[in-house]
C-alpha cells in the first residue's frame, strides 16, 4: 500500500525578466508505507519545494500528490492530520518549558490533553529529555533543542513522519539517539519516513530506497545498493597525509584516475575492482609508507555514489 | 466554527502569553513613557491648554497612537520575524486554522496594549484637570480597536517582504497617523485629499468614536463608526484567512 504517491509533479517559478524556473520537474515515485525514503541532493536541488507541496503548503503547477490516498490539493487540513514535520530551522515554541511545547503541539495535532501529557513524557523519557521538562527550550543546548524539535514532530503519532535535516546540530551520541528511535518507530509501529539529509554516511543505515535529486529532476532513485552499483563495483581508497602539507597532484597516478583532494593532507580516489592491488602498490610505493597516517580500502558508500551523481552534469 | 478551533485559539494563546511572560514587565513599563510623553508635548503643540476639546482630542488620539504602535506596528514587525525564522511554515503545517493562529496572536498581544491605554486615559484627565467620561462603550471600542490594528499588523507583516521594511513602514505609517490624518489634527483642517484618504483608514473613524465617548456625546454617527471598524476587523479576518497562503510562495 502506498503512503506517498506522487505524479507528474511540477512546480514553475517566476524570475524576474520574464523567465520560468522548474524547481520540481516531473516527478513521479512512490513511497510504500513502512518504507523510510531518503531524499538526497545539493542546496537548490529542488527537496524543499517537493516537501512543501507534500506538506500542503505549496500549490502544485501541474501534477498529483497524494498521501495515504488524500488529495494534497484538494484536501491539505486532512493531509496535515497525518504528518509530523520536522523543519530544518525555525520551530517555534521556544521560550516556553520542553513539556508545554510537546504537549501543545499535541494538542494542536489533534489529541487531548491527557494523550499530549502521556506522550509528551514518553517521549522526553525515550529521547533523555526528562531533566529538562520544565526548562525552557531556548535554555537547551542546539543538539537538545533539536530533539525536541524532533519530539514534537513525533506527537498525536503521525503516519507518516517528514524530516529536514534531523541530525542537524546533533552531537553523536544524539544522533544515535534519533537514529534508534527512527529505526524503532519504522520496524516497530510501521511509520512511512521521509528523510531529507545531507548526513548520507549515518542515513545509510537506515533509509530503505533514496532519491537523489539534482536540478529539479530526479538523478537516480532505487536502493542504496541500485545506486552504489552506478559506481560500477569501483573500490574507494582513502589516505590521510602525517604532512598536511605535503601536496598529491590530481594525476599523480595517470594509471589509476584521478587522485580527489578531500580536506588538507586527506585524498581519495576510486579503483576498479580489477586493479585493486596494483593500485595500493602504486599509491604506497609512489607515496612511501612512512608518510602515511591513514589508509583505507573500502566498498563504495551511499556517500561516494551521491558525489559521483552531483558531478554528473 | 468547532471545538477544535477554540481549542486551538486557546493553545496558541497561551504558549504567546508564556512567550510575553518573560519581558512582559519591562516592556509595559516603557510602553507607558510614550503616551505620557506625547500628552505632556501634544498638548502644548495643541496651542490653547484651555480648550478641552483640543485636550480630549489629544487624549483620544494619544490612546489611539499607542493602540497603533503597539497593535499595528509590533504585530506587523512580530508576524514579518515570524515569517523570516520560518515558524510560520511550523505553524502552517499543523492541522490549525490560520485564524486561530491569528486570534491567539492578535489576543495576546491586546494585554500590552492594556497598560498605556490605561494610563492615559487615567493620567491625562489630572494633568489637565479636565472630564472625560468613563463611558462603558469604552469597553467595546478599545478591545474592537486593538483586535483591529493588530489584525491589520498581521496583515501587513505577511504581505511586506522583509523585517526591515515591515519596521520602516509602520513608523513612516505612524507619522501619517499624527501628522496628516484626522486624529491629533481636527478633521477640518485636513485638505480634500487627506480627508477622501482618511476615510478608507480605521484612524478617522476610531478618532471620532473615541472623541464621543470620552465627551460623553454618545449619538448615531458613534454607532456607524462602530460599525465600519467591525467591518474592517471582520474583512480583515476573512482576507487572511480565505486570501494569504501563508505566504510560502
Amino acid at each position: 500500500m502506498e503512503s506517498v504517491s506522487v505524479r507528474k509533479l511540477t512546480k514553475v517559478y517566476a524570475k524576474k525578466g520574464g523567465q520560468t524556473v522548474a524547481a520540481n520537474d516531473s516527478l513521479s515515485f512512490e513511497v510504500q508505507r513502512g518504507e523510510l525514503f531518503g531524499l538526497l541532493g545539493p542546496n537548490g536541488a529542488g527537496k524543499t519545494t517537493l516537501i512543501m507541496q507534500l506538506l500542503g503548503l505549496i500549490r502544485p503547477t501541474s501534477g498529483e500528490i497524494c498521501v495515504e490516498g488524500i488529495d494534497v490539493v484538494q484536501q491539505p487540513d486532512q493531509v496535515k492530520r497525518l504528518i509530523g514535520f520536522l523543519p530544518q530551522s525555525g520551530a517555534p515554541m521556544r521560550a516556553i518549558g520542553v513539556e508545554r511545547a510537546l504537549r501543545y503541539t499535541g494538542r494542536l495535532r489533534g489529541q487531548s490533553d491527557g494523550d499530549a501529557g502521556r506522550q509528551a513524557s514518553r517521549l522526553m523519557s525515550d529521547l533523555g529529555l526528562a531533566h529538562a521538562a520544565s526548562r525552557d527550550v531556548n535554555t537547551l543546548s542546539g543538539g537538545e533543542m533539536r530533539l525536541v524539535n524532533f519530539a514534537m514532530a513525533l506527537m498525536a503519532e503521525p503516519l507518516l513522519l517528514v524530516l529536514d535535516e534531523p541530525t542537524n546540530e546533533l552531537d553523536p551520541q544524539h544522533r544515535r539517539v534519533l537514529w534508534e528511535m527512527l529505526d524503532d518507530l519504522n520496524t516497530r509501529r510501521g511509520v512511512t519516513v521521509i528523510l531529507v539529509t545531507h548526513n548520507v554516511h549515518e542515513a545509510e543505515r537506515v533509509i530503505h530506497r533514496v532519491a537523489v535529486m539534482h536540478n529539479g529532476r530526479f538523478a537516480a532513485l532505487g536502493t542504496p545498493g541500485d545506486i552504489k552499483s552506478s559506481l560500477g563495483g569501483a573500490v574507494r581508497l582513502e589516505f590521510r597525509l602525517k604532512d598536511v602539507e605535503q601536496v598529491v597532484a590530481a594525476d599523480a597516478f595517470p594509471d589509476l584516475g584521478t587522485v580527489e583532494r578531500v580536506h588538507a593532507g586527506e585524498y581519495r580516489l576510486y579503483l576498479p575492482p580489477d586493479r585493486i592491488g596494483a593500485g595500493v602498490d602504486t599509491v604506497l610505493n609512489g607515496i612511501g609508507f612512512d608518510r602515511f597516517d591513514d589508509f583505507r580500502i573500502a566498498p563504495p558508500s551511499l556517500e561516494d555514489a551521491y558525489l559521483a551523481l552531483e558531478k554528473t552534469p | 466554527m468547532s471545538a477544535k478551533f477554540f481549542s486551538d485559539v486557546k493553545v496558541l494563546w497561551l504558549e504567546q502569553i508564556l512567550e510575553i511572560r518573560s519581558y512582559w514587565v519591562m516592556y509595559a513599563g516603557l510602553s507607558l513613557v510614550l503616551p505620557l510623553i506625547m500628552v505632556f508635548g501634544f498638548s502644548r503643540f495643541g496651542g490653547d491648554m484651555s480648550d478641552p476639546a483640543v485636550l480630549v482630542r489629544m487624549i483620544g488620539g494619544t490612546m489611539i497612537f499607542a493602540i497603533a504602535q503597539e497593535g499595528f506596528s509590533t504585530m506587523a514587525v512580530r508576524i514579518s520575524s515570524m515569517r523570516r525564522d520560518g515558524m510560520l511554515i511550523y505553524y502552517a503545517s499543523l492541522p490549525i486554522r490560520k485564524t486561530a493562529l491569528i486570534l491567539a496572536l492578535v489576543l495576546s498581544r491586546a494585554l500590552l496594549l492594556l497598560p498605556p491605554v490605561l494610563v492615559t486615559i487615567t493620567v491625562a484627565p489630572l494633568l489637565y484637570h479636565v472630564t472625560i467620561h468613563y463611558d462603558p462603550a469604552l469597553i467595546l471600542l478599545l478591545p474592537l480597536l486593538a483586535l483591529l490594528f493588530s489584525t491589520l499588523g498581521v496583515a501587513f507583516g505577511l504581505l511586506v517582504e522583509s523585517v526591515e521594511l515591515a519596521q520602516s513602514a509602520t513608523y513612516a505609517l505612524l507619522f501619517v497617523l499624527v501628522l496628516a490624518a484626522p486624529v491629533f489634527i481636527p478633521w477640518e483642517s485636513l485638505p480634500v485629499p487627506l480627508q477622501i484618504f482618511a476615510l478608507l483608514l480605521p484612524f478617522a473613524y476610531a478618532a471620532d468614536a473615541l472623541r464621543m465617548t470620552l465627551t460623553g456625546t454618545i449619538a448615531a454617527p458613534f454607532w456607524i463608526d462602530i460599525a465600519v471598524l467591525l467591518a474592517m476587523l471582520i474583512a480583515s479576518l476573512f482576507i487572511l484567512e480565505r486570501r494569504l497562503r501563508w505566504r510560502l510562495e
